[in-house]
């Protein structure tokens, strides 16, 4: 199908391909984005948290402040440093006394948080609660979130992208790919099957529909268009046959006079006589000369030659047998006559008959009336006789008409 | 016929003893402490002197082994098992001693502490749904509060303690939140204090009857407060803590800063003689001893119905220096014992009414 199969890449992993990275740049983008959002969020809401957790242990740590419950205080300051939001906790008592907990690294820089403990019952402070949040929480929070926000977006797009490829492994590639195994299988010979896809039932014509129905047309005006051109090419064949035809009558016909030409005595004198052989009937040849045609030519001019000529030919095709006889212009002035199915007799006849019709009237040229004869030599082909032979004879008896005075026929005897 | 005759005579005098009625006494505390050795000490004294028998069985403060003793003695035979048991509602298991020993007939009498509030539901009064509980005598522990504290203060305003304001500043250091003496003590200081004009309670803290809690707690009441100079502690051995703690703090017990305390401990007698505690009040450890006198006029036909079955008598005294040095001669060493019979009505049938003071047993 292709000339590289290795270059070969589906339109679905090509697109999630594309899917696959605008979605890397999306999430890029919205983590840096969700990201800052969170970490500000995160330490709003962890202020707020610290701040709850200050608001709501104070009066507890007061108590304890007060009532001197040593125990109690640490109590609550390993509860309040055992917070996530919490780095380090510090109680220090107005009567010197201090508690602390959590990371004592965080306490080396100034608390984020100080906050007087009130008597319970109102009045002096009777210390001091010192908070140092957590900013590994922060982070860790952020972090978190952040990490829950990718992994929905990753398990979305994964989910997008499987939807995307069977979405178009059913809508697209399969109804493609047998689109395009028909159409490498179509042959000129079966233009008209029709191309037939498996797919589901759909409520909406889409873009494969489209194809599909391009194709049909496609199809159709194929097959239109190759009627078309056989018609055509009929046409052309008959024409051109007709060309040939003419080319050929052209070919074997004398310009002038419009017999024969002599390439055709050639052509068609061997198989006649093979064929009277064959069945064992009669062939005769005539050779005739227009008598004095040289005087005419001199005197008269070329034209009045020609007018000649073509009349004396007009003259025997007139005399003769449509069909079986045919006449051919051996060259110059001379004509041989061939007379299938015509024995020596019938031959002299139609010999005399000629010389009678060229003598019997004069031939007009150009208001000129020229009295014309011709001279015969009449041969039948005999048994095992060639062409050569046959012409031979025939041309000696018009020698010897001519020798005996012209206007006459003798006759090979 | 000798041999009969003294048999029975045999069994007669045996059977006088009878008359010695025998009792025992569930100590709810430990062998070795003080407050409760003493008390049964002076059981012991009373029941020698009254002529009856005492066994004291010691719980060590666990009320799982207080209910062992009583169920032990009620699964006696009868001959052994005692007729009078004494017993204090500590830890609030007197309802199930009650319960414990009823049937047995033996006859109960509760000291120190009796059934108050909520835990009655079930017991009812005495001689109610119990008819063998015949009653109660409590200490009336409000005294004690109230006699220190008024020491205390009269002791502090003629040594010229009052702070600039020209007031006396005192600091009190409880015992527990729940046990009713500890607050009857308390209430007793604060009205001792209302009743003076020139004092000011700066602030009352719980230490557990602890004298190292005491202290840690006295020293951050002194450094908070610093103008009080009398300390009120609701035991002795608070006391003894609080006066740790001022002279860690370069002070003199007794001079710069008065103290008292309650409890009738050697340790305190000698510091009342000393002139560090200012003021010492006692005496409630001798509600067993009373109890010894009630059970030997119930046993002897003076039942003290008359003068109520719950009895919350006045048992306190303030020590000075005298009553210590005596006490001291009569509790500790081996003086001659100890008269109770000048308390009881059998022994005196003109007494019309119980006088359960202690003064009288020291002179």
């Amino acid at each position: 199908m292709l000339k590289d199969p290795s270059r070969f890449r589906s339109i679905a992993t090509t697109l999630i391909q594309r899917i696959v990275a605008l979605a890397f740049v999306c999430l890029l983008v919205m983590s840096g984005v969700q990201g800052f959002l969170e970490y500000q969020q995160t330490q709003q809401r962890a202020d707020v948290a610290v701040q709850d957790i200050a608001d709501n242990s104070l009066p507890m740590l007061s108590l304890s402040l007060w009532d001197i419950e040593p125990e109690s205080i640490q109590r609550q300051v390993n509860w309040l440093a055992s917070l996530p939001e919490i780095g380090h906790v510090r109680v220090q008592a107005s009567t010197g006394q201090w508690f602390e907990a959590g990371d004592p690294e965080r306490a080396k820089t100034s608390p984020d948080r100080r906050m007087p403990i009130n008597a319970p019952q109102g009045g002096k402070a009777v210390g001091e609660l010192d908070l140092w949040l957590n900013p590994g929480y922060l982070l860790m929070n952020t972090l978190i979130r952040t990490i829950n926000m990718v992994a929905g977006y990753v398990l979305f797009t994964a989910i997008l992208c499987l939807a995307v490829a069977w979405m178009l492994k059913r809508q697209l590639q399969q109804p493609l790919q047998q689109i395009a195994r028909f159409a490498v299988e179509l042959k000129p010979q079966e233009l008209s099957k029709p191309l037939l896809l498996t797919r589901p039932e759909r409520r909406h014509v889409d873009e494969i529909d489209l194809v599909t129905d391009g194709f049909r047309q496609l199809q159709g005006d194929l097959r239109s268009h190759i009627g078309n051109l056989d018609n055509m090419v009929a046409e052309r064949t008959q024409q051109l046959e007709k060309l040939i035809e003419e080319v050929h009558r052209l070919s074997i016909t004398d310009a002038l006079t419009g017999c024969f030409n002599r390439r055709v005595i050639e052509e068609r004198l061997p198989s006649e006589i093979e064929r009277a052989r064959r069945y064992g009937r009669p062939l005769s040849v005539i050779f005739t000369d227009i008598d004095l045609f040289k005087q005419i030519n001199d005197e008269r001019g070329h034209a009045a030659g020609d007018v000649v000529l073509r009349e004396v030919a007009s003259r025997l095709l007139a005399q003769l047998r449509t069909q079986v006889d045919w006449v051919a212009r051996y060259g110059g002035e001379e004509f041989l006559i061939v007379l299938p199915e015509s024995d020596l007799e019938m031959a002299s006849r139609a010999a005399e008959r000629l010389r009678e019709t060229i003598e019997g009237q004069p031939v007009l040229s150009e208001g000129i009336t020229l009295h014309i004869t011709a001279s015969f030599g009449v041969a039948q082909c005999a048994p095992d006789e060639g062409m050569a032979d046959l012409l031979s004879r025939a041309d000696a008896m018009l020698y010897h008409a001519k020798a005996e005075g012209r206007n006459r026929v003798m006759v090979s005897g | 016929m000798l041999r009969p005759f003294a048999l029975v005579l045999l069994l007669l005098c045996h059977a006088v003893p009878v008359w010695a009625q025998s009792v025992a006494f569930i100590n709810p505390g430990r062998s070795n402490e003080a407050y409760w050795v003493a008390a049964a000490e002076a059981m012991a004294q009373a029941s020698k002197s009254l002529g009856m028998s005492l066994e004291v069985r010691y719980a060590e403060r666990d009320h799982l082994k207080a209910l062992d003793i009583a169920r032990e003695l009620a699964e006696r035979p009868q001959a052994e098992r005692p007729e009078y048991v004494v017993v204090s509602n500590d830890y609030a298991t007197g309802g199930e001693i009650l319960r414990l020993l009823n049937g047995s007939g033996i006859q109960v009498l509760m000291a120190f502490s009796g059934i108050h509030g909520a835990d009655r539901r079930l017991t009812g009064g005495p001689r109610e749904n119990y008819p063998f509980w015949l009653g109660s005598l409590e200490p009336r522990a409000e005294d004690a509060g109230y006699l220190t504290a008024k020491t205390l203060i009269d002791k502090g305003r003629s040594a010229g303690l009052q702070a600039s304001d020209g007031r006396l500043h005192l600091l009190a250091i409880a015992g527990d939140r729940s046990t009713p003496s500890s607050s009857a003590r308390n209430s007793g200081m604060q009205r001792a204090v209302s009743e003076s004009r020139d004092v000011v309670l700066d602030q009352l803290v719980y230490a557990g009857w602890s004298l190292e809690k005491a202290a840690l707690k006295a020293d951050w009441l002194f450094a908070r407060h610093a103008s009080a100079r009398l300390v009120w502690a609701g035991s002795d051995q608070m006391a003894f803590g609080a006066m740790q703690a001022w002279r860690r703090r370069g002070g003199t017990p007794g001079k710069d800063a008065l103290f008292s305390g309650i409890n009738t401990s050697v340790q305190a007698m000698q510091a009342i003689e000393r002139g560090e505690l200012s003021a010492l009040a006692g005496g409630h450890f001798m509600a067993g001893a009373w109890a010894m006198v009630l059970i030997h006029d119930h046993a002897h036909g003076h039942d003290f119905v008359d003068e109520g079955l719950e009895q919350v008598v006045p048992m306190f005294i303030l020590f000075d220096d005298a009553l210590a040095q005596r006490f001291l001669q009569r509790f500790s060493g081996r003086s001659a014992p100890l008269d109770f019979c000048q308390y009881s009505k059998a022994c005196n049938p003109k007494l019309k009414e119980y006088d359960f003071n202690f003064v009288n047993l020291l002179r």
